[in-house]
């Protein structure tokens, strides 16, 4: 049994085999065979051979026939390497005696060869291990597919160990089958990290190297709230996880009682509770945990992976889809939020590499820069507002002339939709995320020009604590509960109550159970959270007054440290409602 | 060509292997037979080359091994063949065994010459 730390970034137990997924994108097959699955292993590795020896008589013939036979003629070469009798030999002994798998008794036999060509001094001989790289990788496409049928086409339910995964793999896993993830690098807040949130798939990430001491069909426990990875566990271990798990499932299914309820206190006091949501069809998780509506749509992912910019009607779809199916209840659209690295067709200008990328060319300042693009996606904003009630939100807002540049964008976009007769609704509301210490610092001047606004913690966390925290040298000084954290979501609780406009809090600090009671009693009556921790929420809320809330906020307030403010929250949350099991 | 024919050799490998392994004829057929050859080519026994020797190494019975030096490995391994890294000028001696070994030995040194040609063509009139 070896058990790793990394970082937790979706919740949930999951306990399964694992599919390896190396750095260059191969996946990692298990190392051994059982003694009786022998006969069927060398039944795989002929099967390989043959194919293999098919796919390089292909090559050559064609090439021969489109270059000449003494370009067909290395393709001969291969099928020699292939068909070499030492190596089979090999190969045959290592399966049948040593009892590994296919793929690794291959990696293991053509690794020598492959590793004594590479040290060869120059790089004319150096380029044969080129060539037995390229009979490896015949060998194991045919055994085990490439990356991308690795993780769609996978059948049985395993977990998923990679180096990373993108935003758009984490998407596409089948949810089905993929129990849970961990990757070697990520941190919390990524994007990825929000992705398997969203699909409600446990994952801890930021784990650091450990892909070589693994092998595929290894059983592995994904411990998502503490950010563990047991690999191998002992029979203690499981049966401990497997009642973890049953738990959980006991209390999601009594969670779930409370959907239809009123989120309100035991005084009485409503708690708006508002899904943050990625995809579309998340809005079916929405309306099963009985969200009051989405308070934060996140639009990146119509940017992410795509070779083109999305275009106005792309955008259109989807809000239309997204507010339909909500079938009435508000949605909060915010604009594009990401880094000038992460879009297809970014200004020239950004294709310089950032020093400091969350300092740079990202979010707002990107859309700012980028007006067509801005455009392109506010036009779809606002025909979908005819459809439903949208709110628009431009994030990362750091000075007034960057919220006046866009809302004069906004009104440019207005007239020319009046112009050419396009009906949208007069009276959108528009707000902006408050995730900039200076925009807290400037809250009553911003709160004249806004409708409401939304405190964004895991960017406000990071710019006030001067802390990446994808970093894990320094991810552990990223904490929520800093008390110069809380002083300034307080100041903008103040400030916009002040100025009379809405304040909803949007970071994934307000999914977490043990910090509701605080912000509750710092004055916040709006939460936009994840969808699966909105039964949880609404749980703490009716089970404590305002008053206790306050008094907890009053108590915080004299801590001076992270640590104990934490420490506090939690026994607090544990007191209140024991049977989160904090 | 042939003239270093029945050569005596010493072995200096440390662990040195067994010739007449897959020997099962009668030793009235047994022959052993080494040649001297040269690798003339400018790329060496690179791949495609290499490929050949083997193709033709495995028309024949007996066993063939090549040795650069110190170092022996088998005539019909193209992967092991590779390992010699021959290039332009290396010396190789051809060492069969079996109830064809003359021949074989005869064959090989033969193609071994023709490389010259046969690696330089596509240099200079590429089609």
């Amino acid at each position: 049994m070896r058990i790793l730390q990394g970082i937790a970034v979706s919740p949930g137990v999951a306990i399964g085999e694992a599919v390896v997924i190396d750095d260059k994108g191969y996946r990692i097959p298990r190392r051994f065979i059982a003694r009786g699955a022998v006969e069927s292993e060398m039944q795989r590795l002929e099967g390989a051979f043959a194919a293999v020896g098919k796919q390089i008589e292909q090559s050559r013939d064609e090439i021969a026939g489109e270059l000449g036979q003494q370009y067909g003629a290395i393709f001969s070469a291969h099928l020699q390497m292939l068909q070499d009798a030492k190596l089979r030999t090999e190969i045959d002994h290592l399966v049948k005696q040593r009892h590994y798998s296919a793929e690794y008794a291959i990696t293991r036999a053509l690794g020598k060869y492959s590793k004594f060509f590479e040290n060869l001094p120059t790089a004319y001989l150096r380029e044969r291990a080129n060539d037995v790289h390229d009979i490896e990788r015949r060998l194991m496409g045919e055994l085990i597919g490439n990356r991308r049928e690795a993780l769609e086409e996978i059948k049985s339910p395993v977990v998923v160990l990679a180096n990373n995964l993108t935003p758009s793999e984490t998407a596409n896993l089948n949810r089905e089958m993929v129990l849970g993830f961990v990757t070697e690098v990520g941190g919390p807040g990524g994007h990825t990290a929000i992705v398997a949130e969203a699909l409600e798939i446990p994952a801890v990430v930021g784990v650091g190297d450990f892909l070589n001491e693994v092998s595929g069909g290894d059983l592995v426990i994904v411990d998502g709230d503490q950010g563990r990875v047991i690999f191998q566990p002992d029979d203690e271990t499981i049966a401990r996880y497997e009642q973890e798990v049953e738990e959980h499932r006991s209390l999601a299914a009594r969670l779930d009682l409370l959907r239809d309820l009123p989120s309100e206190l035991l005084s009485g006091e409503q708690i708006h509770l508002y899904a943050n949501i990625e995809f579309p069809h998340e809005v079916d998780a929405c309306l099963q945990r009985g969200a009051e509506g989405i308070g934060l749509y996140r639009t990146e992912f119509l940017y992410l992976g795509q070779e083109q910019e999305p275009t106005e009607e792309d955008h259109y779809q989807v809000y239309a889809k997204v507010v339909q199916d909500m079938g009435g209840a508000p949605v909060v659209i915010r604009t594009l939020d990401l880094g000038a690295d992460k879009i297809a067709r970014a200004p020239n200008e950004s294709r310089v590499a950032e020093a400091n990328p969350f300092l740079g060319l990202r979010s707002i300042r990107l859309s700012l820069r980028n007006i067509s693009l801005f455009r392109t996606q506010l036009r779809a904003v606002l025909r979908a507002s005819m459809i439903g009630e949208i709110h628009v939100m431009f994030p990362l807002v750091s000075t007034l002339h960057e919220l006046r540049q866009a809302k004069m964008l906004l009104t440019d976009i207005m007239e020319d939709l009046d112009e050419e007769g396009i009906p949208y609704d007069r009276n959108l509301k528009i707000g902006m995320m408050v995730e900039v210490p200076s925009s807290v610092i400037m809250l009553d001047h911003f709160a004249k020009e806004v409708d409401f606004i939304s405190i964004g913690t895991n960017d406000l966390v990071q710019y006030t604590l001067a802390v990446d925290r994808s970093n894990k040298e320094v991810a552990a000084l990223y904490n929520n509960c800093d008390p110069a954290v809380l002083r300034l979501i307080e100041m903008t609780v103040r400030l916009a109550k002040e100025a009379d406009i809405k304040t909803t809090l949007c970071g994934q600090m307000g999914g977490n159970p043990i910090y509701a009671m605080l912000l509750i009693g710092l004055g916040l009556r709006s939460l936009s959270i994840t969808p699966s921790a909105i039964p949880e929420i609404k749980k703490v809320c009716r089970s404590v007054s305002l008053a206790q809330c306050e008094e907890v906020a009053r108590r915080v307030r004299e801590m001076e440290n992270a640590r104990e403010i934490k420490r506090y929250l939690r026994e607090e949350v544990r007191r209140a409602v024991p049977e989160l099991m904090m | 060509m042939g003239g270093g024919r029945r050569r005596t050799y010493r072995r200096i490998d440390s662990a040195p292997r067994r010739l007449n392994r897959n020997l099962s004829v009668g030793e009235m057929t047994h022959q052993h037979a080494t040649r001297r050859i040269v690798i003339k080519n400018q790329q060496g026994l690179h791949a495609r080359p290499a490929d050949a020797f083997v193709k033709l190494a495995n028309q024949f019975q007996a066993n063939v091994e090549i040795e650069r030096d110190t170092l022996r490995v088998s005539g019909k391994s193209i992967l092991d063949l590779l390992t010699l890294v021959a290039e332009q000028g290396v010396q190789l001696t051809i060492i069969a065994d079996g109830p064809d070994a003359e021949a074989a030995a005869d064959a090989l040194a033969a193609l071994v010459d023709t490389f010259v040609e046969e690696d330089e063509q596509p240099d200079t009139q590429p089609d």
